[in-house]
């Protein structure tokens, strides 16, 4: 029981990196969620943000405007503004209408218009809307005039079809639920690596380790001892991030999604305390401990699409990042956002995810044996 | 003086963890950018996407919508033709991102979320439609041949009627402000350099900053001596870097090479100035003063947007003097002046404003150092 104090003692001392840990974890998550729309289960439009700056006065200018704010977000951002805002997508179109537009299109000149854009699929989608319009009114002033043919041209772009959601899962707050099961890595990784390497280097200071050897304090047992506590504390690390999880996702989290992504936490989180007792064991080198941390736990965060999603990562990437068991706890987050239905063949793949999880967690535990037993023949 | 310097250097050069954090920790988290973002705008354009048309009957008989969607089958989009069961599979399997159907004469579109690619399918089977209403619209009207008018329609609806004038600046790709934001990070982690050459020179800070106090050189020559030393310590892990980044990472510093190494050289000034001013300012341990350091840099980098640009982007337009007083965003706005904009006025604010920073942390260090005397410590 001493042994087992002393550590929850040594552990009390770092608890400030372990309380700015979960903070960062809960900003990045509170951020996420800022944007969410709320919940969403009807099917809607995607709208590109954009600019216009109008000079023509004609009505026709003033419809083409209005069927442009039907299916984008229409900013108001001043000229000086625009190249910023645009460099970092506030927005994905600038349009210039000059004076000229209505009269081109009566005249049946060819339109002639200013652009400045992102180049990204919202702005080629809003180049379509502008060619559309364009389009129908070059056809319809053969044949209307005045406010017919503004009115015919409405009529015809605004025929809208069917779009059914053939889903009843709440696809957005599991992709922001992913995000955070994602980000634990960094948390998980960071907070075991921290506590277990700083105890394990207090406790191999060498003058501690030479008067544990010679105590009548039974070895083995001293290490359960140090391994309990190190376990404890970051189950209840674990606790703490599942009951954020709970807060930030309520009803989410009692689901059968919401459950898979508590399962898989827990089979990660004792891989984690695997690997912080590997590295502890390698290094007690305090001055050496941050530096490891911040590669390893932002290195994996990085490489296994914690922080940016992992379909946006280059292929050569993601196969590399499959000999580290943090791919694999990412893999089944992302199987488990979209999960409809439990049957046989939808689980099999977390199942074999979890499986290589545990078989990482296995080979972490030898190796720090076989690690152990080296050093222990040197001392 | 010389003596002093050459010795600051070689101590420097020598510390492990200050080489680390300076040096290292920089490029390998570059490494980890390059690896996150590298394909991010490359999927930000639009491609060809996969989606299913039910090819039941009504399909089969709907003459216009068949002739169109098999005309734009591998330009805007791949389409598979099965039936509705095996589309509502590829679509749970998300091997597409939506599926036609045609009850009787109007099509249905089936998709699992809302997205810009379900959106633009949408907007295709739409503007079929809408082809349909114009040639219906027209042949009600009276007084035209409809198979004239429907040849003419159909050609003008083919015909490009716009031009469209791109005026957009040519370097719009965003991931570089991550790399940017870096570079300030280490400018400001170089304060770390400082703060260790400065240190030894305290009493109060060690046997060292003792034996130095009571050397009949002055006080003046020590710090200027150290801060110099550090100064190039600095420097060169920024240089390092730099070449790093652009020779391996192919980082886009635009085309003023000078001016991109002016920009350096004066915020690692700012950020070497920062650990002086941070050593003689606070009394409390070194590891404090250190930890000190990295949160500051972390906030500020982050603020200057390490941790997602759009964080810096709302800085700026809501509360620009945060990002004026910033060193880290002054240094990485610098360097997006100089990729982003033609004009180099906000390269020479940021320029000048770093300027500032520098003056002021060294005026309010030499105050606070200056004259100190012991009794006895």
């Amino acid at each position: 029981m001493i042994v087992f104090k002393t550590v929850l003692k040594v552990i009390n001392r770092l608890k400030g990196m372990l309380i700015l840990y979960t903070v960062i974890l809960v900003a990045i998550s509170l951020m996420n969620q800022f944007n969410s729309k709320g919940t969403v289960i009807t099917y809607q439009e995607t709208k590109p943000n954009i600019v216009i700056y109008n000079e023509d006065d004609n009505i026709l200018a003033k419809e083409f405007i209005n069927y442009l704010d039907k299916h984008t977000n229409i900013k108001k951002i001043s000229k000086d503004k625009i190249d910023d805002a645009l460099f970092y997508r506030d927005i994905s179109y600038v349009l210039y209408i000059d004076s000229n537009f209505s009269s081109d299109i009566l005249a049946g000149n060819k339109v002639k218009l200013d652009y400045k854009s992102t180049e990204d699929y919202n702005s080629s989608y809003t180049e379509m809307l502008i060619d559309k319009y364009v389009k129908v009114a070059s056809i319809y002033k053969d044949y209307y005039s005045d406010l017919e043919l503004t009115k015919n041209i409405e009529d015809t772009v605004s025929k809208e079809i069917k779009v059914n959601l053939s889903t009843k899962l709440d696809v957005d707050s599991l992709s922001y639920a992913t995000a955070y099961f994602n980000y634990l890595n960094y948390s998980f990784l960071a907070g075991s690596l921290y506590v277990i390497s700083m105890v394990l280097s207090s406790m191999k200071e060498k003058n501690v380790y030479k008067r544990t050897i010679i105590s009548s304090y039974d070895y083995k047992r001293h290490n359960k001892d140090v391994l309990l506590a190190n376990s404890i504390v970051l189950f209840g690390l674990y606790l703490i991030y599942m009951l954020f999880g709970y807060i930030l996702f309520k009803d989410l989290m009692f689901t059968n999604n919401g459950i898979l992504y508590i399962i898989n936490s827990f089979i990660y989180v004792i891989c984690t305390l695997s690997i912080g007792f590997l590295i502890g064991t390698i290094t007690q080198n305090k001055s050496a401990i941050s530096g490891i941390i911040n590669v390893v736990a932002l290195g994996t965060s990085f490489l296994c699409g914690c922080f940016v999603p992992i379909e946006y990562m280059p292929e050569s990437v993601v196969n590399l990042s499959k000999i580290l068991p943090t791919h694999y706890f990412v893999s089944t987050n992302e199987l488990i956002k979209s999960l409809d239905k439990i049957d046989f063949n939808s689980i099999l793949p977390i199942i074999t995810n979890s499986l290589i999880i545990i078989v990482f967690t296995i080979v972490f535990i030898i190796l720090t044996n076989i690690i152990n037993k080296k050093k222990q023949k040197i001392a | 003086m010389f003596h002093n310097f050459k010795y600051t250097l070689k101590t420097l050069f020598r510390t492990k963890a200050l080489i680390f954090w300076t040096f290292a920790f920089p490029i390998i988290l570059g490494l980890f950018f390059n690896m996150a973002f590298s394909n991010l705008e490359n999927d930000e354009k639009i491609k060809v996407f996969d989606i299913a048309i039910v090819n039941n009957q009504a399909y089969e008989e709907n003459i216009i919508y068949k002739n169109v969607l098999d005309e734009l089958n591998d330009k805007v989009y791949t389409a598979k033709y099965v039936s509705k069961e095996e589309a509502e599979t590829l679509l749970e399997d998300r091997q597409i991102y939506g599926y036609l159907y045609f009850d009787g004469d109007n099509p249905e579109i089936y998709v699992r979320k809302s997205g810009i690619y379900q959106t633009i399918l949408k907007f295709i089977i739409e503007e079929v439609e809408q082809r349909k209403n114009v040639l219906n619209n027209i042949a009600l009207k009276e007084g035209y041949n409809f198979s004239n008018v429907a040849e003419d329609i159909m050609t003008k609806l083919d015909s490009e009627v716009l031009t469209l004038n791109n005026k957009s600046n040519s370097n719009l790709s965003y991931t570089v402000i991550e790399f940017y934001t870096l570079i300030a990070m280490a400018a400001m982690y170089g304060g770390t350099i400082g703060l260790n050459a400065i240190n030894s020179s305290l009493a109060n800070m060690g046997e060292v900053g003792k034996r130095s106090s009571i050397t009949p050189t002055k006080k003046s020559v020590l710090v200027i001596s150290k801060a110099i030393a550090s100064y190039i310590v600095a420097l060169t892990g920024i240089a390092i870097l730099m070449l790093f980044l652009y020779f391996v990472i192919h980082v886009d510093f635009g085309s003023n090479l000078l001016y991109v190494i002016l920009l350096a050289f004066v915020g690692t000034l700012a950020g070497t100035s920062l650990g002086i001013l941070v050593a003689s300012a606070f009394k409390c341990s070194h590891d404090a003063k250190i930890g000190i350091i990295i949160a500051v840099t972390m906030f500020l980098s982050v603020l200057a947007g390490m941790m997602g640009i759009t964080l810096k982007y709302v800085i700026d337009t809501n509360l620009p003097f945060v990002n004026m007083l910033n060193p880290c965003n002054m240094i990485t706005d610098g360097f997006y002046a100089l990729y982003y904009y033609n004009t180099l006025n906000r390269f020479w604010f940021d320029i000048v404003s770093l300027l500032l920073f520098t003056i002021l942390c060294l005026i309010i260090s030499s105050v606070l150092i200056r004259r100190e005397k012991y009794d006895s410590i």
